[in-house]
């Protein structure tokens, strides 16, 4: 653990080599900069997309929506908090995105030229997406798109690092950022990058709140996205000083009962959530929610009291909408998630046969993932801070847009990185902030395992908080209990964490961000006095049951000053006419 | 005192594989380890596993790993 640190220098440096990092490195290295991507797995397989995809936003006027239409649906199923620049220019690009999966080796359409357009309820009610032209197996989606990042000579991708910090100008917050710093996980090896421009797509957080078996060994990192992602790209900005938007608003997804994977199985079969006596969800009368909104907030309701068993009823799916051979196109998407070996196997043990009966589903608990939460993005991929750019899951201030959103805003940053390289003032690392950066780690190494704490018992111990204290349904007495709650073991026992070998460093980075991520969860629900659903997430607060756009439409932002979480407002932003 | 034994996870069909490490390689949680001695592969944080195939699906020999879920799923 006393190795060298090695000290690497480029133009733009990407943090994250997902769906969006991939995207990001390649813009930029046709952009002609040179580009280092940190990558925390190996890039052929890692992040969400890294085992499949079985669809992909594209929005057209041809198709669908002309891109006003959809910009304003998303709006509407954000419960308008939703930047709605940001949703036009995502629709505007989605075209040639597909275009550059087609130039990358990936197949997009059917053997005529046509695409395949069919529902997707997770990414925008209404709005179809194309899916994969059958029998194309897009599980080698994300190692045909990573192929083509690392066929650049100008990218260099560092498998097995993972950014724990971000390093700005003169080590201020709010600074222009000016690199980071990575952690070799196998070596436990600190490596620290100088940049002009850095893009932040190091993926949301799946261990916000516990899932029903998180404390339970063999199932504790079965989680609704990948695992490896927990917030810390969205706790690396906020340190920096970023903007931090609707951390309130996490994310409820339907999953499979008791195997808690999201993917293509529960997000179609939201087309018709019905409960044990087989009839179909309804909304609340004063709410206006979306189909699938009323599948997430039923089950919801529903997942721990007595109500239950929920279940998919995907039997429309054989006459839907129109022709024939639905329910196979609905195989076929099971079989080509990501995921999809798990699904499988979890439909052939249990017996569970959608063709024959409805299918029992459960909810996941709150999680951040590419919604309302989360790093505050403009329509140019880039974060509040100069020199800082973002893309994919982490990003925040609207509605969802999923592997979509990755490449056309992954690609954005890249391309206006790399621009901004060309002009940025060459700004030195500040040393101390190195340090201080390492020191957050290794502090962990010196503690003596016998009188630690474990990453796992820290980090059960702020999960169990969120989940106990915080949203969908909560209040702010509730609130500030748990915040007590969380300051009294962040204070207490988090500096007990130990770490005993480079794995367990990479660890105590993450479990950091993991208690960062639920203070802010905590805290933006407590500012926010009101109740709003959009529509894959709630906050309802007993004390203020209503919506109140007199007051409340508006992004609730979290920064980071003089070493404390500070709340305010930030307007949403509406498309202005022309 | 022995360790309680969890059924579920990655298994390793070790009369079939040919030792040459792609799943390491490439698990999004790096779940395996290979003996830098014996080049003996294990899955040696199998609580960590993700079960999303990865390894599976980059295994260049049929039938040498495959994944049974745990109790708490089925």
């Amino acid at each position: 653990m006393s190795m060298k640190d090695e000290y690497i220098t480029t133009d733009v440096l990407v943090l994250g080599g997902g769906l969006a990092g991939c995207f990001a490195a390649i813009k930029a290295a046709e952009a002609g900069a040179k580009v280092i991507l940190f990558e925390k797995a190996e890039i052929s397989r890692s992040g969400n997309g890294a085992t499949g995809l079985h669809r992909i936003p594209l929005i057209h006027p041809d198709y669908n929506h002309t891109f006003e239409e959809f910009a304003k649906l998303n709006v509407k199923f954000a419960a308008d908090i939703c930047d709605e620049d940001v949703s036009y220019e995502f629709a505007k690009d989605t075209m040639d995105r597909v275009l550059d999966l087609e130039n990358y080796g990936v197949k997009v359409r059917n053997n005529d030229g046509s695409f395949t357009f069919k529902p997707a309820p997770d990414i925008c009610p209404g709005t179809p997406v194309i899916w994969g032209p059958g029998p194309t197996v897009w599980h080698n989606l994300k190692p045909t798109i990573a192929k083509k990042a690392m066929s650049f000579p100008n990218v260099n991708v560092l498998n097995r690092t993972a950014a724990i910090g971000l390093l700005t100008r003169d080590g201020e917050i709010g600074g222009d950022v000016v690199g980071a710093i990575g952690l070799t996980t196998r070596t436990g090896q600190f490596v620290i990058c100088q940049a002009k421009a850095t893009i932040m797509t190091a993926g949301g957080s799946y261990r916000l709140a516990r899932h029903k078996d998180s404390l339970y060994a063999p199932t504790r990192f079965i989680e609704c996205g990948c695992p490896t992602n927990c917030g810390e790209g969205i706790v690396m900005a906020y340190r920096a000083g970023a903007d931090i938007v609707n951390m309130e608003f996490a994310k409820l997804t339907t999953v499979w009962k008791d195997f808690v994977h999201w993917g293509v199985g529960p997000a179609m079969a939201l087309l018709r959530p019905v409960d044990a006596w087989g009839r179909q969800f309804q909304p609340e009368p004063s709410e206006e929610i979306s189909l699938s909104g009323i599948g997430y907030k039923r089950s919801m309701n529903l997942g721990y009291d007595t109500l239950g068993p929920d279940y998919y009823d995907v039997s429309p799916l054989e006459g839907y909408p129109e022709e024939k051979g639905e329910m196979q196109r609905f195989l076929w998407a099971l079989e080509n998630e990501s995921t999809s070996p798990g699904y499988l196997l979890w439909m052939k043990e249990r017996g569970e046969d959608f063709k024959k009966a409805p299918v029992e589903f459960e909810w996941h608990p709150p999680y951040l993932h590419n919604n309302q939460a989360g790093i505050h993005m403009d329509v140019d991929g880039k974060s509040t801070l100069d020199g800082l750019y973002c893309a994919g899951d982490l990003t925040g201030g609207g509605w969802r847009h999923s592997s979509g959103g990755a490449f056309v805003f992954g690609a954005r940053a890249g391309s206006n990185a790399a621009e901004y390289a060309k002009k940025a003032p060459k700004l030195e690392i500040n040393t101390e902030q190195v340090n201080a950066e390492k020191e957050r780690i290794l502090g962990a190494t010196r503690v003596n395992p016998r009188d630690g704490y474990s990453w796992i018992e820290l980090e059960d111990k702020a999960r169990q908080i969120a989940s106990e204290y915080g949203p969908p349904y909560t209040n702010d007495p509730k609130l500030e209990r748990g915040l007590t709650h969380l300051e009294r073991i962040r204070t207490r026992y988090l500096p007990q964490l130990y770490a005993r070998n480079p794995r367990e460093m990479l660890r105590a980075s993450e479990v950091k961000a993991v208690f960062t991520n639920v203070e802010a969860y905590l805290r933006a629900a407590l500012f926010r006095k009101e109740s709003r659903a959009p529509m894959a997430s709630l906050l309802r607060k007993t004390e203020y049951p209503a919506r109140d756009d007199a007051n409340w439409l508006k992004h609730t932002l979290l920064r980071y000053v003089n070493g404390e979480m500070t709340l305010s407002t930030k307007d949403v932003r509406r498309l202005t006419k022309k | 005192m022995e360790q309680t034994k969890y059924r579920g996870g990655i298994i390793i069909d070790y009369t079939r594989c040919n030792g040459c490490g792609k799943c390491c390689e490439v698990c999004p949680t790096d779940i395996f380890n290979i003996n830098s001695e014996s080049y003996q592969l294990t899955v040696a944080y199998p609580e960590e596993c993700w079960y999303c195939g990865a390894c599976i699906y980059d295994c260049p020999i049929d039938g040498a790993i495959r994944m049974e879920l745990p109790l708490a799923c089925l």
